[in-house]
């Protein structure tokens, strides 16, 4: 039953009439007034009235001047503590006290950083809101530390699937975004045929992600394994995880495939990869191509300062980044003790 | 050569297609259109004689009023000098997250009541395509043949 509404709202008496003169835009401030949140000041109680152009759909006396609020005021209070941009900062304000974090976290943490894009299109509220939900979604999935080159067996929710769960185990090959839309990407051979799925780490469907092999690649990704001979990606499904210690560096497999003879699907050789033998690779491509991959690599870019300005994120924002996600890594990790 | 060929990249790998190098790259040329040449999937005979023989089937039209064919499309092929419907059971083309991306571009061959002509699908069909969603075809029975689904 919706609430009476109150006096001020009643005695819109002024916005009846008028409303056949022109549309009458009422503004938010005076539907404070029958809801549980208290409006700012003592001017705001007074209906306010803006005529507009156009007339807003007339509603009911008693639909007027109510704000439903979606969320109780103590779940809405318990997203903005989590969040951690509430009035109080209180997270904010410690991540800027915060000294050093231990290197465990960036680790672990990757896809906190900030995307890399231009300062127009970075917002530090959403990218702070994005860190608070991936840190809840970590209270309910547990989420390993891997990097391109890692083995993983990704269960999802598949309601087509007998078990309703569809798992793949795969090589990651590829990892995309920052944030609540970071994606990775796994690739097997299953009955002869590749395949490559793409999840993304923060979604709901997931059921769970295993960590069957830690390990690193030379490269940020492994793209050019759909060029190279298939037993470069052929991982059992029923794969024993290996064990890895966290304070160990993360092993580096430091192997150079050798790709197919083309054609390829890209242009491998103006990317710069290592994990490709490059002898064996300029061995398939004309002098007049070899000589564009060495142009490629040479050391100039390094000086290219507006190249680095573009491609990095700026310190302190990372700094920031990964303060914040250990104040709510610590929280997490009381949280799972309590669990148990 | 040989000295230069040892030369490290000194740059750090970005290695996508799409990257920030301003490499002219052409991007991957994988839709799946009339003159695709598309790779049989099932142990039908035909099927099986035309990629041994080197003349995988070829797309003529793509139904579903649209030039574009992908995972879960019912296209005609010319086969061998004959005409049959196919159904795309894989695409090279990624479609996003959750849905399997396969090397080659998979094809079930039908015949003109929409049954395949094999008995058996080789290759992993997508666990998506279990909501038989295609209006123009009902293709339970080609799930039925399916071995494997990711």
């Amino acid at each position: 039953m919706p609430p009476a509404p109150s006096a001020a709202a009643g005695s819109c008496a002024l916005s009846l009439g008028s409303r056949f003169l022109f549309g009458c835009r009422v503004t938010a401030a005076h539907r404070f007034a029958a809801s549980p949140v208290q409006p700012p000041s003592p001017l705001h109680q007074q209906p306010h009235l803006q005529p507009c152009r156009q007339g807003r759909r007339w509603l009911r006396p008693e639909l007027r001047g109510v704000y439903k609020p979606r969320l109780s005021p103590e779940a809405m209070k318990e997203f903005w503590r989590l969040s951690g941009i509430g009035p109080d900062h209180s997270r904010a304000k410690a991540a800027d006290q915060q000294a050093e974090v231990p290197p465990e976290i960036k680790r672990l943490y990757q896809e906190a950083l900030p995307p890399i894009v231009s300062q127009d299109y970075r917002d530090p509220i959403v990218e702070s809101l994005h860190r608070a939900e991936m840190m809840r979604r970590r209270r309910v999935i547990n989420i390993p530390e891997f990097h391109v080159g890692s083995i993983l067996a990704v269960s999802v929710m598949d309601k087509h699937a007998p078990n309703k769960v569809n798992r793949f185990v795969g090589l990651c090959i590829l990892r995309r975004h920052t944030g609540l839309f970071t994606t990775f990407t796994l690739r097997n051979m299953v009955d002869q045929v590749c395949v490559q799925i793409e999840y993304e780490l923060y979604s709901p469907s997931i059921v769970s992600i295993q960590l069957l092999k830690l390990e690193r690649r030379l490269d940020d990704n492994l793209l050019y394994l759909m060029d190279a001979p298939h037993s470069h990606c052929t991982i059992p499904f029923d794969m024993v995880p290996e064990p890895y210690s966290r304070n160990d560096p993360v092993p580096v497999n430091r192997e150079r495939v050798r790709l197919n003879p083309p054609p390829w699907m890209c242009k491998w050789h103006l990317h710069g990869y290592q994990g490709i033998d490059l002898e064996h690779l300029y061995s398939y491509l004309s002098d007049k191509d070899v000589a564009k991959a060495i142009e490629f690599s040479k050391a100039y870019k390094r000086y290219d300062l507006l190249d680095q300005y573009l491609n990095r994120v700026p310190v302190p924002d990372a700094d920031y980044a990964f303060k914040d996600i250990f104040i709510q890594h610590q929280e997490l990790l009381q949280h799972q003790q309590q669990q148990q | 050569l040989g000295a230069a060929l040892r030369i490290q990249a000194a740059v750090p790998a970005t290695g996508c297609c799409v990257c920030r190098n301003w490499i002219s790259t052409t991007p991957r040329l994988d839709y799946i259109q009339r003159r695709t040449r598309l790779r049989v999937v099932d142990n039908s005979e035909l099927g099986r004689r035309a990629m041994e023989a080197g003349k995988p089937p070829r797309v003529m039209h793509v139904y579903g009023k649209k030039l574009k064919a992908a995972t879960g499309d019912m296209v005609m092929v010319a086969i061998l000098g004959q005409k049959r419907r196919g159904f795309i059971v894989g695409a090279r083309r990624p479609e996003g997250p959750l849905r399997p991306q396969f090397d080659s571009n998979n094809l079930v061959l039908l015949n003109d009541e929409g049954q395949p002509l094999g008995n058996r699908i080789l290759a992993p069909v997508p666990s998506f395509l279990r909501a038989n969603r295609n209006p123009k075809l009902d293709y339970t029975k080609l799930l039925a043949i399916a071995t494997k689904f990711v």
